[in-house]
């Protein structure tokens, strides 16, 4: 008896061990094959994209496309609005990030700057340059620019960053939610 | 505050030792039915990578094995191994069977201990040596030393090897270490109480043998084909009838089940099936980072505290960095834009990603007025350290050019903190988890399992003093089969286990009051009292000297302990002794080990010393191994010779897709009696609970700590 709890407790382990390592294609492979999701939901994976800032993820998906801009969300409310070449509203972050929106204006001098205004902080300008070319390959180039501002005091640097893919559809888009602050980078899933 | 917090612990020590394959770093380690490297029932010249941990069961006719093995180093490879002999219990006379410990049966069940070492390294031309002995501190029951070779021909691994002991039960020729020392041919067969170092049969005996083997891999199947020719005939097991005969021809085929875990089907002596299963890991392995809990696409929002949005950045960050497993307690903002924080790191594995989860977030809120940060970080709520980081520029190309600018030191205080975190006091925590209690290697009963319940509370009263509690409620337990007795010629400190288990299947392991703090800069402290552990009450101390900077401690504890009653509630026995150790830690920066050496007087009023030496990583993992050396003389101590043991600690985030800083640390000893034992989890836990923070761990992971643009 007790060898035999002994040697089940054995083979019972290896075989958890086995039937737990599901990584691998072939297991993968099975899972799908037995994935329960909707028609809608898996409609909705082809739209899917990943949105990272500071180590955290979120998954987005792109429900709504108006001339340039795009509008994100998820099935917790978050949403994040891109014109194209920036974020221009981020709502319901996890976390204190709070209520985001970001705009363009003209100076003082007629020069068109962009705006960034983040729920109780102050109010960040900076100036971006024209967006320029750049290409690594055939499915894989688009184009940078690079905003400068003051924020507290600090002149700051950031850089927009936008990837296409050898069907010029968007693959990654980068950019600083103001001028200095962290990258939020949003990855298309599905090719 | 009272939080709930469910956790899991591991099922067994044995189902997570084998579920090495289930967490990350997976290693290939083709280990043979005695655990370490080689072929079938023989040793070859191969072992895994340095830090591979392997688990194996094997099963034959001859005997049921399970194998612990380590890469200790390179070129060390050391192996703990316990045997079934005679598992199916076949009897010598027909028409019996062997129960109930017939004497007529093989029915011994052994403990070794098994080191392989790499005298050679494969070249083009030159095939790779080890030598290694099979039985270094055992009975005897597998003794033999061997010296092996390998040479790999594509796909077609070729190993040769000699062998004294039980590999010269088939000689060749006499042993040629009789040219150097006639005493070469004189084999030691009294192993004593076992325990020891056999050093008298070490490579002796009038004959030596010679065995070999072949493993060719076919890759794309993942499957290796084997053959073995073993020059131990197995003469004690035939002599015991558990064997008819042996033919030293074995043939098998062992298949990759997943990266890791391997299979084995062999025809072994000519007449029964064998099967092994093994499973390898890396305890050195790089840990993934993986996303702060509470933030993430799977995850429930962390929720958005509107009351403290006025209140600026700090709360903010603050709240984000609870949300995600840092506490940060206090905050002081320099005018010359230096942020310095106390923080506790409440859910990270490793320190670095708790200080990295707290740069993101400076990042994400802190003014850009703030050029450095420097993070003091805790244990035990103890300040133990200072991390300096230089807040990595915003243009990409220059953060890519400079390396980030980190420093590690010796905690720094906050003088003047500006923003708080208030906490009211008591507050407390409650977890409740799943536990299975093992009992292992009792000859007449080598497993047994008592699943439970397992409440613990912990209640933080402020200003350093807490209470720590733990209940056991047993659900169902196989202890009631234990017959065997301590029969100890000591006070039974240890051996009336069987009482504690029987008669307190259910009841308080931990119920003590205690204060920390540190008396200056470098010396922390604790004081406590109350029920220490499952056998013991009384009060104690302990007073450590560590520097994060400096690679060694110094400690000193004092404990009054007076034994409980079986029934685990809060009567006492009679036996009181004080025990008291000075402690010695060294983090030795070679190949991660660890050595500890703690002297003084433990329970049985023995007096001796204990060294300790492990391997410890900064993903959480540490395995080693330990001795104590007390007064007590071997055959006054019994069976084993002395107190010793491996330690294992294993970070159960490995296990996980979230993070987390719990672990499973348990201590395997092959015998437990009476000599040379300690209170369990107070000796030394300062050292213990503060490693993770000390420099040398900080600075392996410094790279983790920064901010990147992936």
């Amino acid at each position: 008896m007790i060898k035999r709890a002994l040697w089940s407790l054995g083979v019972l382990s290896m075989l958890l061990l086995a039937g737990c390592k599901l990584v691998t294609p072939q297991t993968e492979a099975v899972k799908r094959l037995f994935s329960f999701k909707s028609s809608d939901q898996k409609a909705l994976e082809a739209y899917a994209w990943s949105f990272s800032v500071g180590g955290a993820q979120y998954r987005l998906y792109a429900m709504k496309v108006e001339g340039r801009t795009v509008y994100f969300r998820n099935d917790f409310g978050m949403r994040v609005t891109w014109d194209g070449e920036s974020f221009i509203s981020i709502e319901n972050m996890p976390g204190g990030f709070g209520q985001y929106a970001s705009g363009r204006e003209l100076n003082s001098q007629g020069q068109e700057q962009r705006w960034y205004s983040q729920e109780s902080f102050p109010v960040r300008r900076a100036r971006c340059t024209p967006a320029a070319e750049w290409r690594l390959s055939s499915d894989r180039f688009g184009w940078r620019q690079t905003c400068r501002g003051e924020v507290d005091g600090v002149s700051v640097v950031s850089t927009h960053v936008v990837e296409y893919d050898g069907k010029s559809l968007v693959r990654e888009i980068e950019a600083s939610v103001f001028p200095g602050g962290p990258r939020f980078i949003l990855r298309r899933l599905n090719p | 505050m009272l939080a709930l917090r469910s956790h899991l612990q591991p099922l067994t020590v044995l189902t997570i030792l084998l579920a090495l394959g289930l967490g990350s770093g997976t290693a290939l380690a083709q280990t043979n039915d005695f655990g370490v490297g080689g072929v079938l029932d023989v040793p070859s010249a191969r072992s895994p990578e340095d830090n591979t941990f392997s688990a194996t069961i094997s099963r034959r006719d001859v005997a049921d094995i399970y194998a612990l093995t380590y890469q200790v180093m390179p070129r060390v490879e050391a192996s703990f191994r316990y045997t079934i002999f005679n598992a199916r219990e076949k009897s010598p006379i027909p028409g019996t069977r062997c129960i109930a410990n017939a004497s007529f049966c093989d029915g011994l069940r052994d403990r070794s201990f098994e080191v392989k070492l790499q005298l050679l390294e494969e070249s083009d031309l030159l095939p790779e040596v080890q030598v290694g002995i099979r039985d270094l501190l055992g009975t005897g029951a597998w003794g033999g030393e061997y010296l092996v070779a390998n040479k790999q021909f594509g796909n077609l691994d070729l190993s040769v090897g000699i062998g004294w002991g039980r590999f010269s039960e088939r000689s060749i020729t006499e042993n040629p270490l009789t040219y150097i020392s006639d005493q070469f041919g004189v084999r030691d067969t009294s192993f004593g109480l076992g325990g020891e170092f056999s050093v008298k049969s070490y490579f002796r005996g009038s004959d030596i043998g010679a065995f070999g083997s072949v493993r060719y891999s076919i890759p794309q199947w993942r499957v290796d084909l084997l053959a073995a020719y073993n020059s131990d005939s197995y003469a004690r097991e035939r002599a015991l009838g558990t064997l008819d005969s042996a033919d030293p021809v074995s043939v098998g085929v062992e298949w990759e089940a997943t990266p890791g875990v391997r299979l084995t089907a062999s025809w072994q002596q000519g007449n029964n099936l064998a099967l092994k299963l093994s499973a390898a890991l890396d305890t050195g392995f790089e840990s993934p980072r993986k996303p702060p809990n509470g933030f993430g696409a799977t995850n429930s929002p962390a929720a958005i505290n509107k009351r403290d949005m006025k209140f600026g950045w700090f709360p903010r960050m603050a709240g984000d960095a609870e949300a995600s497993g840092v506490l940060l307690r206090a905050l002081q903002e320099e005018g010359d834009g230096v942020l310095r924080m106390r923080y506790s790191n409440m859910t990270y594995q490793m320190e670095a990603d708790a200080i990295r989860r707290v740069m993101d977030l400076v990042e994400l809120y802190a003014p850009r007025t703030v050029h450095t940060v420097e993070l003091t970080g805790d244990a035990l709520s103890l300040p133990t350290h200072t991390v300096r980081i230089v807040r990595p520029s915003r243009d990409r190309e220059l953060t890519e050019l400079l390396p980030p600018r980190i420093s590690i030191d010796r905690p720094v205080e906050l003088e003047r903190p500006t923003q708080l975190r208030k906490f009211k006091y008591p507050n407390g925590e409650l977890s409740v988890g799943m536990n299975v209690r093992t009992y292992l290697f009792d000859p007449d009963a080598p497993l047994l399992l008592q699943p439970s319940i397992n409440v613990r509370g912990a209640v933080d009263f402020g200003g350093g003093w807490g209470l720590d509690s733990e209940w056991v409620q047993s659900l169902s337990n196989q202890f009631d089969r234990i017959t065997r007795d301590g029969n100890s010629q000591l006070p039974p400190v240890r051996t009336e286990l069987k009482r504690y288990l029987q008669e307190g299947e259910s009841g308080i392991e931990r119920l003590a009051l205690l204060r920390r703090g540190k008396i200056n800069r470098d010396l922390y402290y604790q004081v406590f009292g109350g029920i220490l552990e499952e056998m013991y009450s009384g009060v104690g101390a302990e007073v450590l000297w560590r520097r994060a900077d400096l690679p060694f401690a110094v400690g000193v504890n004092v404990m009054a302990v007076q034994q409980r009653e079986y029934d685990k509630m809060f009567g006492l026995r009679d036996y009181k002794t004080v025990i008291g150790h000075v402690s010695g830690y060294w983090s030795t920066g070679f190949h991660n080990f660890d050595v500890v050496v703690h002297a003084g007087r433990y329970l049985a009023k023995d007096v001796g010393a204990t060294l300790e030496i492990q391997k410890r990583f900064a993903n959480g993992w540490s395995v080693g191994a330990f001795a104590t050396l007390t007064d007590v003389p071997f055959e006054v101590f019994g069976e084993g010779s002395f107190d010793k043991g491996l330690i294992f600690r294993i970070p159960l985030d490995s296990y996980s897709s979230r993070n987390s800083r719990g672990a499973f640390r348990t201590i395997l000893r092959s015998i437990n009696r009476d000599g040379g034992r300690m209170i369990e989890n107070w000796s030394g836990q300062l050292w213990e609970s503060m490693r993770s923070t000390h420099g040398d761990m900080l600075e392996d992971s410094r790279e983790r700590m920064v901010p990147t643009n992936d």
